[in-house]
This record gives C-alpha cells, sequence and structure tokens, in this order.
C-alpha cells in the first residue's frame, strides 16, 4: 500500500509480470487438457485394432483366402488428469470425449512471479486473466475405444499368412451426427500384417493340433475434423477492456501408428480352437490444431481506456505427440463352423481388450 | 487406489452391461495433524477457490480416532487412477481441495490453502479399509499444516474462528502513526505525509483496496488520476523470524512488453493483532513505521 507510491519514485526492485513467458504457456497447458479429452480413445484405439486382428494361432493353408469382419474395443482405463501450471485454474466440469456433465472453462491469470499471486486491474478489482471455454462431452456413461475393420487373410505357404484391412470413411459416418460444428473431414484406417506358425516345422505337435503363430502387425489411422464456434462456448473475460481474446480453432487433425508383436498358442479341439495369446504394443499418435486462440494485451492497466495492444498468437494451441506401450495377454476361441467362423477374444488382465470376429473362408484346400 | 475392477463379479456386471453410473460418496480421510492440532482447530475444505473465500458450500465432515473425515456426494479422483466407468464425471479443481485450518494462535494455511491430492507437499495415498464407511477410501496424511503466521488471519478477520458465509470476509485499517527509528513523527515528511490519510482493506484470499485519502504524490496523481481508490493483491510470506507483507498492483505498461514489471512493497510486519498492525519499510533511504488501527 504504502511502499508502493515508494516504488513509483524509486525504480521498482522485485516484481515482474513476463507476459510473454506467461501467455507463452498456454498451448502446453491446453494441450494437456487436449490430451486428457480424447486419451480415452487415442491411448487404446491401436490396441485394440491389434488385438482384433489374429483370433487363434492356426493359419490358413497355401492359397487359403478368408474375410473376416473384426470388431474390437478398448475400456478406458487408468486416465491422468493433467496437472495444470500455476497460470491456471479450472472451474466447473471438465468432462471427457464420453462425459457427461457440463464442461467449465481453464482460466488463465497473469501471477505475479515473486509471490505467486493473481493480481487485478487497479480500477475494477477484476483478476487479470480469461477463461478458455472446454470442450463438451458426448454423454455416454462409458468410455471406449471402438475398432472396426473388414480384413481379408491369404495364406502363402510354409505355415504363413499375410492379413490386410483398409476401412476409409467408416468415422465420418458414424460420427457426423454426433454434435453440431462438429465433422469428420476425412479418416481412413488400415491394418496388415504377417504371421508364421512355428509348430509347422515340428510335425509332431502340429499333427496333434497344436499351432504357435508369432506375427507382427501394423496400424494406421488418420484423421481430419472441423471445428465450428458454436461447439466451444465463449470466452470469459472478465478484464475485458484489458484484454481482446480470441478463439480461431478450425480444426483438428489425429494420426496414430500402432505396432504389436503377438504370440498365438493355439490347441484345436474339433470345431473350437482354444488359444492363449500375449503381444507387446506400442501406439504413437498426434494430435494437432488447426488454427488456435489470439491475444491481445492491452500496453497499459493504468488507464481507463485501453491505448493500444500487444498481440499474441498461439496458433499451435494444441500439440500432442504420446506414445503408449503395453503388454497385453488372454484368452482366444474361435468356432469353425465350415467355412464359417466365429471369433472371440479377451484381454482382460492387462487392460481391456474385446474382441469378436466373424468370417467366412472364401478358398479352403482340400 | 483399490479398485473393485479385479473383482469376478465385476467382470459378470461389465460382460452384462458395460454401462454404469456411479451415485455413491466418496471419503476423504485426514489423519490427525501431529504437531499443530489444536481441539478448537477451526476446519473447513471447499472445493473451490470461491468457496475458500466465501466460505459457501462446504464439505461435510466428522472427526473420529483423531482424524477427520470429509464426504463428498459427488465422486472425485484424488489419486488419477480411474475406472473406465469414472470418465462421465470431472476430476477434481486442479489446484486439489481448499483447506481453511485456522488455531487459536491464528496460525492457518491461508498462505497456501490449496492441497492438489498428490503425493507431493506431504499428502500420501494409502490404500486402506475405513471401517468409518465398510470399504476402501481415499486416505491422506496431511504433514504441511499451519505455516501460515497469524498476521495472515489478523489482517482480514477480527477473531481467529470467524467465518461469514455468503461474503468474502474482510477488515479495513486506517493508520494512526507514522515514525521513524527514533520514534519522530513522520506525518509531516514530504515523502511520508500522503500515506497518513490512507485506508486499506484486505479481504480473505489476496486482495486488498487501497483508498488514497485527499493526501497524494505526483506519482499517485499520474497514476490513478482522481481515482479514490486501487485495487491490489497481497500475500503474506515468512522467512526464518521474519514476517514480511507483499503488496502488488500490476504494471504492465513501459518500454519492453516482454519484461513488463508490476509494483512490489515488502513489508515487514513489526507486530500484528486482531486490533493493532505494525509495519516497517524504507522509503527514500529513511526507514519508518506505519501503526494502523481497524476501523469499522
Amino acid at each position: 500500500m504504502f511502499l508502493i507510491v515508494a516504488w513509483i519514485t524509486y525504480p521498482p526492485l522485485h516484481a515482474q509480470i513476463n507476459v510473454s513467458n506467461q501467455l507463452n504457456t498456454i498451448p502446453e497447458n491446453f494441450s494437456q487438457y487436449a490430451d486428457f479429452y480424447i486419451k480415452d480413445v487415442t491411448s487404446h484405439q491401436g490396441f485394440a485394432y491389434l488385438n482384433s486382428f489374429s483370433t487363434t494361432g492356426r493359419v490358413l493353408g497355401q492359397w487359403e483366402l478368408d474375410f473376416s469382419l473384426k470388431l474390437g474395443s478398448g475400456l478406458s482405463q487408468e486416465l491422468f488428469a493433467p496437472e495444470f501450471g500455476e497460470n491456471f485454474q479450472l472451474t466447473g466440469g471438465m468432462p471427457t470425449l464420453f462425459g457427461t456433465e457440463e464442461p467449465g472453462k481453464l482460466y488463465f491469470q497473469f501471477l505475479d512471479e515473486e509471490t505467486g499471486v493473481p493480481i487485478v486491474n487497479p480500477f475494477s478489482g477484476e483478476i487479470i486473466g480469461f477463461g478458455l471455454p472446454l470442450f463438451p462431452g458426448l454423454g455416454t456413461s462409458l468410455g471406449f475405444s471402438p475398432a472396426v475393420m473388414p480384413v481379408l487373410s491369404l495364406g502363402i505357404g510354409y505355415g504363413t499368412e499375410i492379413s490386410f484391412g483398409i476401412l476409409p470413411g467408416a468415422i465420418k459416418l458414424v460420427t457426423n451426427t454426433i454434435a453440431s460444428d462438429f465433422s469428420i473431414n476425412k479418416d481412413i484406417t488400415t491394418t496388415f500384417g504377417i504371421r508364421h506358425d512355428v509348430f509347422y516345422w515340428l510335425p509332431a505337435l502340429h499333427d496333434r493340433k497344436f499351432n504357435l503363430s508369432l506375427g507382427v502387425q501394423y496400424n494406421f489411422l488418420n484423421l481430419g475434423a472441423s471445428i465450428g464456434p458454436d461447439l466451444i462456448g465463449n470466452i470469459d473475460q472478465p478484464s475485458s477492456d484489458k484484454f481482446e481474446v480470441a478463439y480461431n480453432l478450425t480444426g483438428l487433425t489425429y494420426k496414430s501408428s500402432s505396432m504389436g508383436f503377438e504370440a498365438i498358442l493355439t490347441k484345436k479341439f474339433g470345431f473350437l480352437d482354444l488359444s492363449l495369446f500375449s503381444s507387446y504394443n506400442q501406439i504413437h499418435y498426434q494430435v494437432n490444431s488447426i488454427g488456435g486462440v489470439e491475444v491481445k494485451v492491452a500496453k497499459s492497466f493504468y488507464s481507463n481506456i485501453a491505448s493500444g495492444y500487444d498481440t499474441y498468437s498461439f496458433n499451435e494451441l494444441i500439440k500432442v505427440d504420446q506414445k503408449v506401450n503395453k503388454f497385453i495377454f488372454g484368452l482366444a476361441m474361435q468356432f469353425n463352423l465350415g467355412r464359417f467362423n466365429i471369433d472371440l477374444k479377451a484381454a482382460p488382465f492387462s487392460g481391456h481388450y474385446y474382441a469378436l470376429g466373424l468370417g467366412f473362408q472364401m478358398l479352403k484346400e482340400k | 487406489m483399490k479398485t473393485t475392477l479385479q473383482k469376478p463379479a465385476t467382470w459378470l456386471l461389465l460382460g452384462l452391461g458395460l454401462i454404469f453410473t456411479s451415485c455413491h460418496s466418496d471419503i476423504l480421510v485426514i489423519e490427525r495433524l501431529p504437531s499443530s492440532y489444536d481441539a478448537n482447530l477451526f476446519m473447513a475444505v471447499y472445493m473451490t477457490e470461491m468457496d475458500f473465500k466465501e466460505g459457501t458450500n462446504v464439505i461435510p465432515h466428522y472427526y473420529q480416532d483423531q482424524s477427520f473425515y470429509f464426504v463428498f456426494d459427488t465422486l472425485l479422483h484424488f489419486d488419477n487412477d480411474w475406472d473406465y466407468w469414472d470418465h462421465q464425471v470431472a476430476p477434481v479443481q486442479n489446484k486439489g481441495l481448499f483447506f481453511d485450518v485456522r488455531n487459536k494462535e491464528g496460525y492457518s494455511t491461508w498462505s497456501k490453502p490449496w492441497l492438489t491430492l498428490t503425493s507431493d507437499n506431504g499428502i500420501y495415498l494409502h490404500d486402506e479399509y475405513t471401517p468409518a464407511t465398510d470399504g476402501y477410501d481415499y486416505f491422506f496424511q496431511w504433514s504441511g499444516a499451519l505455516m501460515t503466521p497469524p498476521a495472515y488471519l489478523h489482517l482480514c478477520l477480527n477473531s481467529w474462528d470467524e467465518n461469514p458465509t455468503g461474503q468474502v470476509p474482510s477488515k479495513t485499517w486506517k493508520v494512526t502513526r507514522i515514525y521513524d527509528e527514533n520514534e519522530n513523527d513522520l506525518t509531516t515528511d514530504p515523502d511520508w505525509t500522503n500515506y497518513e490519510d490512507n485506508v486499506v482493506t484486505f479481504e480473505k484470499g489476496t486482495r486488498f483496496i487501497l483508498e488514497l485519502g485527499n493526501k497524494r504524490s505526483q506519482k499517485e496523481l499520474d497514476l490513478f488520476k482522481d481515482e479514490s481508490s486501487v485495487f491490489g493483491t497481497y500475500s503474506v510470506s515468512k522467512a526464518g523470524e521474519i514476517v514480511s507483507l507483499n503488496l502488488v498492483f500490476p504494471i504492465i505498461s513501459g518500454n519492453s512488453n516482454d519484461n513488463n514489471p508490476s509494483w512490489m512493497s515488502k513489508l515487514t510486519v513489526v507486530s500484528s493483532s486482531w486490533t493493532s498492525l505494525s509495519l516497517k519499510g524504507e522509503l527514500a533511504g529513511k526507514k519508518g513505521t506505519l501503526e494502523l488501527v481497524p476501523i469499522n
């Protein structure tokens, strides 16, 4: 109070508010939030695709051809809430993509860098900062990562099988009505893999209907989405004469590539293949925003009418680049009914990954 | 956190429906504070900073077996270890919960009332069975308590357990005496005279309001024009035995917008009580002491 006026007379010595440094923390913190928001999908979807790809250790014979529809799902777990920096405070709810509650706001506020206390507008007493609105949730009760893929598999001889699946536009088809002002522009998912039955070389086991396939699989997903202004609420600007903050976020891109190494040990009992499996998988996903946020800060707070602004643009408001590794193991069953087969696969102990497959053997050895 | 996810019954439910909603209460347990606990300890816990300031929406709690049990109606996620059915709800505020804890001597948590519920800052999570709720709950030990010196409560309250609901408590002080190291009066000193009619109000939290009075320096006139009062923020800190009152005004103007200073004054709290405040500072190379009393 009193000596503040002394600092007016004599140069200030202590406290600093480095506007640029403090504002520059916005993308990092908002990216943490964005990663949290979609992590139910991003950190599991690749595993769901890979896990649903093969459901028995028995590989196709030479020139046998199988067409399957694979359905997989990863149930979300181990979601870590972001730890925002000192300049940020969350008010209200922070739903995930599947969340049900109303989204709140992530408040940015300038802090005095020595004491850590937020500063206020000297004339209005309001915190000098603004609230960025958060994304709404879909309103479901369950967070999960779906995976759908038609797969063609071909036996190429010597106990070896190659598989390939591709599905363009499926996510766009099922998500375009989930929210206003949100649309998928493009999406393509592809998976391919190769595996070999080791017991092919061990007739003693192979003849007793044991199989041990070792395979490698790769999944790639590329998605682009548009976001309109109605999806996101208004920016809260209590000290609006000291700030002009505007979202220019128009879209998101999402790329995910996953690779897995899988071993499946199978024993065939009549029409039933019973298997134990384990796999080591890695997802690498990247999420980037198209556009971001622009902040104009008044050059002086000691004027009731701002006489000018400095502009700070953050066009990469969201930049997420994460890798997730996971070891999965579980049980699988395949029911073989003539040329048809039904597959079930579950990895309940090392995550929550489930798969269902419906297959038809188009070409079969005689 | 111990979850029920591994239990077979849960798997059965999972297989049947996969749809859950959470509607149970959660219990946060805080062990008895080892050194600063007092039988008349004031304790209130809030979900938001505004509730902390206004004393509203206090989380109900009870005391049992030397521990505090806080009951939450909505599901919280203190340890960030979520189950799949939890994803419909939000995590706690990023600053955790706001603890307003005070004792009769005036020590409190006010300098840093928020506790992030992680293993940092002396908060530890345990998987332990809680008899009071017949289940596994979130269990924390809190070792870093009541470090804020009494001056903080003295600035804003009239008694240690004052806690009005629905309004931010505040206290207004006026200057009664200004003197130098030799106890000579400074009210006629040109560098000090304009403080004589200053009145300051400290709010619970970090904001203060300075009423400038009629006596003003030229710099005050340049900055504040004819404003009768201006806002700033403050904090109370302690280094060794020295208690400081730090007062901050924002200044975002000057030659470089990337290095804009705010003004902060660090005053030494010579003494404080519910009815008096003595602050020491230095102005133009001259040390002075300001004595203040509350006004209603």
